[in-house]
């Protein structure tokens, strides 16, 4: 690094100091509490494609140093708080997520999590959809798609029960190099999301995708429902 | 052999992709949600000099590919192979038809080139940016014309033909900008 000067203008930073304080207005008035949960924990995340930042702590008169992990969510320890009695809670902090770089990630990025007590997951995309509109100060409008009818949207294709050779073929026929690609279904899934469904999501609008696949669907409820999906809150 | 992971991919890195030598012009990191890692790359064929889009799973390791661009003098064409030379070891290289392309329209002896070698052997020829060429034929000139509006045809040295301003004559010594063929000027040591 050669210039010391931060990326972001004075402009920037009071923007996003109002947003900060409006986030907490939003939460203050609906009775949800902040909390602060460690960064730094025992313990990495134990999803696939979550990788934790490693770190080493030397304790005062320890024989050797001890390996800990920094969050890559408060998912955990906020959950941790529910259980234990707390009700509604919300959080902003940095998280950190090893491996991650590019025009949308970042190793290090500020997350804004919360729980609501007694809310079912369409409520709580109101929610979310009311605290976007009010931070934005516009009325955007909403579309909320099924993970699958979003495939059928703009695939044409509904993926529930095609298995992994079949997707390939899907990728391929999308115009997909998939040359040397060798992936399982949610690996291909996961492909066609990022190349061909996501990007045709309609623009100034508030996109919510919900009922994903049951083997994507890491620390949400499964939906009882004929056809096995589930709903994936965070 | 040695490789490179998705994560060492920037632009300008030169990579084996099927056979063939590749450098990559744009890398994107593409994650969705808490789903699998991808880098979607953009790759230019350095053989063909095709562009075209490839997705890794991040964290793949793909083959380096041993190419180096270097500064060799052009000594010679034998009908076959156009030889160049490392002016500080004196090595010599030959360039083939492929490789030499369109530069051939515009170097003449003497003229230091950018050549892409691949394990050693060169893939791709560059004239230099500016090129200064004799003009071995064109129209006479109108009297009195000192700018030149139209302009007309000139046939250079190496053969190729360029446009130049109507006072510009037959034995000129003229400099042309190699990459979109245009006259620049005459030459001021002529």
């Amino acid at each position: 690094m050669t210039d010391w000067r931060p990326t972001a203008s004075p402009g920037v930073l009071k923007r996003r100091a109002r947003m900060l304080a409006d986030i907490r207005a939003f939460f203050a008035e609906r009775h949800v509490l902040e909390v602060q949960t460690p960064a730094l924990s025992a313990h990495g995340n134990p999803d696939p494609a979550i990788a934790s930042l490693r770190c080493w702590l030397h304790a005062p008169g320890a024989a050797a140093e001890s390996e800990y992990f920094l969050h890559t969510s408060p998912e955990f320890a906020m959950k941790r708080l529910l259980v234990a009695g707390s009700g509604d809670i919300y959080q902003i902090c940095p998280v950190f997520r090893d491996g991650e770089a590019g025009r949308f990630h970042n190793p290090e990025f500020t997350l804004l999590e919360w729980y609501r007590l007694g809310f079912d997951y369409h409520h709580l995309m109101d929610e979310v959809a009311a605290l976007l509109r009010e931070l934005l100060a516009t009325d955007l409008p909403e579309h909320r798609f099924g993970y699958h009818d979003a495939f059928v949207e703009y695939l044409d294709v509904d993926p529930a029960n095609l298995d992994a050779p079949a997707l390939r073929r899907l990728a391929a026929d999308q115009d997909l190099d998939v040359d040397g690609l060798e992936l399982d279904c949610d690996g291909w899934l996961n492909l066609l999301m990022s190349h061909c469904v996501e990007p045709n999501f309609p623009r100034e609008t508030l996109v919510f995708v919900k009922d994903w696949p049951e083997s994507q669907a890491s620390l949400a409820r499964l939906l009882q429902k004929e056809r096995p999906s589930v709903s994936s809150c965070t | 052999m040695a490789s490179y992971s998705t994560n060492e991919f920037r632009g300008g890195l030169k990579i084996m992709l099927d056979g063939d030598p590749c450098s990559i012009i744009e890398n994107e990191f593409v994650k969705p949600g808490k789903g699998q890692a991808f880098n979607r790359v953009k790759i230019r064929n350095l053989r063909t000099g095709r562009v075209l889009e490839k997705t890794f799973r991040s964290g793949e390791s793909v083959e380096a590919a041993d190419v180096m661009e270097t500064q060799l003098q052009y000594l010679y064409a034998d009908g076959e192979y156009w030889h160049f030379m490392d002016p500080d070891t004196y090595e010599q290289v030959a360039a083939d038809e492929r490789a030499v392309g369109d530069a051939v329209k515009w170097i003449k002896e003497q003229d230091v080139c950018t050549v892409t070698l691949w394990d050693g052997v060169p893939i791709i020829v560059e004239p230099p940016n500016f090129v200064v060429l004799t003009i071995t034929e064109t129209d006479p000139g109108l009297k009195g014309d000192t700018s030149g509006g139209g302009g007309k045809p000139a046939t250079l040295e190496t053969g190729a033909v360029v446009r130049v301003p109507l006072f510009v004559q037959t034995g000129d010594v003229i400099k042309v900008d190699a990459r979109s063929g245009e006259y620049v000027s005459r030459a001021k040591d002529d």
